[in-house]
């Protein structure tokens, strides 16, 4: 933990990055215990960077969005720990207030589900005009123009007629298009995007990265993307954190995650994408489910699934079932939390790392 | 919307038909029937109650006597000039057109069996103090059930919130009959705080409804309306304790599923205050069905009004359908029944047309 946190102050210029998450722990009390959504992230995204929180579902990214957005509910959640650096201002001691001005003014955030996420009894317009009102002090009518030019800037078609329609009026990818107008109509600096394509059919997903990336792009806002796609992660952003069981297991930039994954979780959700050389093969899983949250293992969270996870023989060493390993860092800004990667089982590593030997054990 | 509004009251139409012949069948098959109250008196005799229903045209075929009672038929008339009217116009155009002068299409209930005065009149002078107490009843229950119910929602689990539960568990498990008795015992009785009974204190105001009323309301105001308010307080407590019981439990639960929906995290997220998100984004979608069953609930503020008006004497609707029922005063009773179902059927209709509005999803088609 500590140590990305230092090479990644080391590599950039502190005043070049506009988040700066440290070790953030969201937690739920609920019927039976406390369930540890997020236990202990930190990342940095740069000024008009792109970073990706990839995992499965459940595995803490979208809880990770919504605690620096500070729209948990709590109780039953708590934020136990951790800070959240905006812009020189901590969100998370943030006055009620003035996190609101931040929310939708400085940071927006798109959702997975454009079929639920807009008010079905308010016109798009008033939708829209409703957080240009608020943040940028507008009368009626020019939030009303504001409205229209930001459906103009995403690509709806006759925006002057759309913006009076309500939701159900429009396609899911329009109505996405307009999620992203709201969002974008007060310029945030960041841009919190949970599943943005998810709910989408395939081609309206293209269409939508692509607006995402060129909006993005234009206004220089950075892009916090989250989703467990990774063929949309490949085509939108810089860097990649990858999360398992409300932890980060694999940092890296978007080239070395996707080429050369380090961790036993990444290896194994890059080679459960189907293929088109694949075809004809079974497809690869990653065996067994995520943990229960109230029965998490003792050790590494991931060591139930992992196939290259070992029994130890020697006294005093650290054992995957029984120790929970660091995240270490692998230099450049690169770092795994796995047993694989300290310096006592250089052995294992490099047979962990012969590809033909790594892959035919995953299977 | 107009349009809309003209296809629902003629969709109406046959359901108010529907609901005259059902009144019809009921009564019909109930036992008893008009003569009924003759059957225990040895002085009359079999020939006086031939002569009776002859007279009520009880001895005419039941289609025909439905007929009449509709307005359809002619009651003057032979064979199948039963349609024609005394004009020799179909009986049942309107009477400016040359059509007959009986019946309800005609506006024409029929007379009282007890005393020979008009339904119309009968019920007339009953309509107000029931639209008096059912209004009241209704206005307050709305506005209490609302505003505890989103409240209740907004502080979910909070002090208020568990003291509603309780109280709209404990409410809701009134019998509206019982709950009044034990009112009048306690604020009327030991306390004497409220009247048990009636709508004016008889004692120094004129009855409700006579010109010395409306004299006495014109010059002192403020005397005759508080005399309302004073009598009018046990029995709207009785009415709507049962539905706001009811009520804001749903209100309640309707508001939580509006502030559990995406788009009030939506909101959240634009930095919409928190106030705000309640009014604007989830009460407008929290009312979507409260509107719809406040509609529907608006029967039973007749069938409480029943019991109600009966405890605490209220001279209303429901107080002379009981008192007509009690008498075999048939045309009372069929003329206030149908009543009822026009004033349920148009407030169902009210509902359909206020959801359309207030749900941009309900197409008008």
């Amino acid at each position: 933990m500590t140590s990305v946190l230092a090479s990644a102050q080391g590599g950039t210029r502190a005043d070049d990055v506009v988040l700066d998450v440290r070790d953030l722990r969201t937690y739920f009390h609920v019927m039976d215990g406390t369930v540890r959504a997020v236990d202990g992230v930190d990342f940095q995204i740069r000024r008009s960077g792109r970073l990706a929180l990839v995992g499965e579902s459940g595995c803490g990214k979208s809880v990770t969005a919504l605690t620096i957005m500070r729209l948990i509910d709590q109780p039953p959640g708590e934020i136990a720990s951790g800070e959240v650096w905006f812009d020189g201002r901590d969100l998370l001691t943030l006055p009620a207030d003035q996190m609101r001005a931040v929310r939708g003014g400085e940071i927006a955030m798109i959702f997975q589900e454009p079929m639920t996420s807009l008010n079905p009894v308010l016109t798009v317009g008033d939708q829209i005009g409703e957080a240009v009102k608020l943040h940028q002090h507008l009368r009626d009518r020019e939030a009303f123009e504001a409205a229209v030019q930001a459906l103009r800037d995403v690509g709806v078609p006759a925006p002057e007629r759309r913006v009076k329609q309500y939701p159900h009026e429009l396609s899911g990818g329009m109505r996405q298009r307009v999620m992203i107008a709201m969002a974008l109509s007060c310029r945030p600096k960041l841009l919190i995007a949970d599943e943005p394509t998810t709910a989408l059919d395939v081609t309206i997903q293209r269409q939508i990265l692509e607006l995402i990336k060129e909006i993005q792009e234009r206004t220089g806002t950075a892009l916090l993307l989250i989703t467990h796609d990774l063929g949309v992660v490949a085509e939108t952003v810089d860097e990649v954190v990858v999360m398992y069981a409300g932890r980060i297991v694999e940092t890296g930039t978007v080239e070395e995650v996707l080429l050369e994954p380090r961790h036993p979780y990444t290896r194994g959700l890059l080679s459960s994408i189907p293929s088109r050389g694949k075809r004809g093969q079974r497809l690869s899983v990653i065996k067994g489910v995520v943990p229960n949250p109230f029965r998490m293992p003792p050790g590494c969270k991931f060591e139930p699934r992992c196939p290259y996870a070992w029994e130890t023989s020697v006294q005093g060493e650290p054992t995957c079932a029984q120790n929970e390993p660091e995240l270490l860092s692998l230099g450049d800004g690169r770092a795994s939390r796995c047993w694989l990667h300290d310096p006592r089982f250089t052995g294992r590593l490099r047979d962990y790392e012969r590809p033909t030997a790594g892959a035919e054990e995953a299977r | 919307m107009i349009r809309y509004i003209v296809r629902r009251l003629l969709e109406a139409i046959p359901v108010v038909i529907l609901t005259s012949v059902l009144i019809y069948g009921i009564l019909l098959i109930a036992p008893g029937g008009p003569t009924a109250r003759f059957a225990q008196n040895p002085r009359i005799t079999g020939e006086q109650i031939a002569a009776f229903k002859h007279r009520w045209g009880l001895d005419q075929p039941i289609p025909i006597q439905y007929c009449r009672w509709a307005g359809i038929c002619n009651p003057d008339g032979e064979g199948l000039g039963i349609f024609i009217s005394n004009k020799g116009l179909p009986n049942i155009l309107p009477e400016a057109l040359g059509g007959g002068d009986n019946g309800m299409l005609h506006g024409d209930f029929g007379f009282s069996i007890v005393d020979g005065r008009p339904v119309t009149s009968v019920i007339s002078e009953r309509v107000v103090p029931t639209l008096i107490l059912a209004g009241t009843a209704w206005l307050l229950w709305v506005v209490i059930a609302f505003l505890t119910g989103v409240y209740a929602a907004v502080r979910r689990y909070g002090l208020f919130d568990s003291a509603l539960t309780v109280f709209n568990y404990v409410g809701f498990s009134l019998p509206t009959f019982w709950l009044g008795i034990m009112l009048i015992a306690v604020f009327a009785s030991q306390l004497r705080i409220f009247p048990a009974s009636g709508m004016w204190d008889t004692r120094t105001v004129p009855a409700f409804g006579t010109d010395r009323y409306w004299t006495l309301l014109g010059e002192d105001p403020g005397y005759v309306l508080t005399d309302l308010l004073r009598h009018l307080v046990l029995p709207v407590i009785t009415l709507i304790v049962v539905s706001i019981a009811g009520d804001s439990r749903f209100v309640r639960s309707s508001m939580l599923d509006a502030l559990n929906q995406d788009y009030v995290r939506t909101a959240r997220a634009k930095g919409v205050p928190e106030w705000r998100v309640v009014t604007k984004h989830a009460l407008r979608n929290a009312l979507l069905p409260v509107v719809t069953n406040l509609g529907l609930e608006i029967p039973f503020l007749f069938t409480g009004a029943i019991a109600t008006e009966t405890i605490f004497s209220w001279p209303g609707m429901g107080r002379a359908f009981i008192q007509a029922t009690n008498n075999y005063d048939y045309p009372v009773l069929m003329g206030i029944l149908v009543i009822t179902a026009i004033i349920v059927i148009s407030a169902n209709l009210l509902a359909d047309i206020l959801y359309a509005v207030v749900d941009p999803r309900i197409s008008y088609g």
